[in-house]
């Protein structure tokens, strides 16, 4: 994967797999980049938990491998950071990523506002928020507001442009770049 | 009363029956986005899609994204419900053959076989 945001819209694919009600991403960035993301889905056992990582262990009946988590978690420790999952069954799963901003291994972070989008676009999202942080500064987008105004246009070429602007101006504002 | 398994059935069969009632009324195209296919660029895929949706004025063609297709040495790919409820899996698109793909297939009623994962895997 080119970019943070891929890999992190490939580990939120998993909530929603997982079939999550709400949706919680935070990005926190500092001297790291803290990530967590808190799905209600159903969750894993604690011998479902322990495989969850390993690459050729998956719950899908359509390919042998899951790969995502792996990948995340190789990501993590190239970076020297930190790769944490909790979850209980029927509960959800929560995951915490630190990742070394500057690390010579850190990837770009990427489009983040297409991240969104992507996700936000998914037929069995019902809530999806995502949140940026950086110092005292904080950016809230959360599914449910923009789907109240929007309605079903949000799948428009149009507004698919205008969510991913946003999102990635309000990040740019908040960072100050 | 009725078992669990029995009330999962009945509720397979009502998605099943609200599905095919959706897509009678157009064409629907889901990119797949597991972690092949978002590695392998389905995002622009999709824009794609939707690009050229809104581009021809197509009010009767939905697109979305659905997770892990199963078929990763064929990514990106996307399947297409026709308002017949037909599905067509398109595969190892690129941005030019999502074009082709909503010019000849949603607006003229062409299949591209060439482009067709059925066909690719003989």
């Amino acid at each position: 994967m080119d970019d943070l945001s891929l890999y992190l819209q490939d580990i939120i694919q998993n909530s929603i797999t997982a079939k999550s009600s709400v949706i919680e991403c935070i990005i926190s960035e500092d001297q790291n980049i803290m990530i967590t993301i808190i799905d209600n889905g159903i969750g894993m056992a604690q011998e479902e938990l322990k495989k969850a990582i390993t690459p050729f262990y998956t719950t899908r009946t359509t390919r042998k491998v899951g790969l995502g988590l792996p990948m995340i978690q190789m990501l993590a420790e190239q970076t020297e950071g930190h790769f944490e999952i909790q979850s209980k069954k029927n509960e959800g799963t929560k995951l915490m990523i630190t990742l070394k901003h500057h690390h010579i291994d850190m990837p770009p972070i990427g489009n983040l506002g297409e991240m969104v989008y992507m996700i936000s676009i998914h037929q069995d999202v019902e809530e999806f928020i995502f949140t940026y942080e950086f110092k005292q500064k904080q950016y809230q987008f959360v599914l449910s507001e923009i789907k109240e105004v929007l309605g079903p246009t949000i799948g428009q070429y149009s507004m698919m442009k205008a969510i991913i602007d946003m999102v990635n101006k309000e990040i740019e504002n908040i960072r100050g770049v | 009363m009725k078992s669990l398994e029995e009330l999962k059935k009945l509720r397979d069969e009502s998605l099943k029956k609200m599905t095919m009632r959706y897509v009678k009324d157009g064409f629907r195209i889901q990119v797949g986005m597991g972690t092949c296919g978002i590695a392998s660029g389905a995002r622009p895929i999709l824009a794609t899609f939707l690009e050229e949706v809104e581009k021809n004025d197509l009010g009767n063609v939905s697109v979305t994204q659905v997770g892990c297709m199963g078929e990763c040495a064929y990514e990106p790919m996307a399947e297409l419900i026709d308002e017949q409820g037909q599905s067509f899996v398109y595969c190892n698109l690129t941005e030019a053959t999502a074009r082709e793909v909503i010019l000849r297939h949603v607006m003229n009623h062409e299949p591209i076989s060439k482009l067709l994962l059925t066909t690719k895997k003989g």
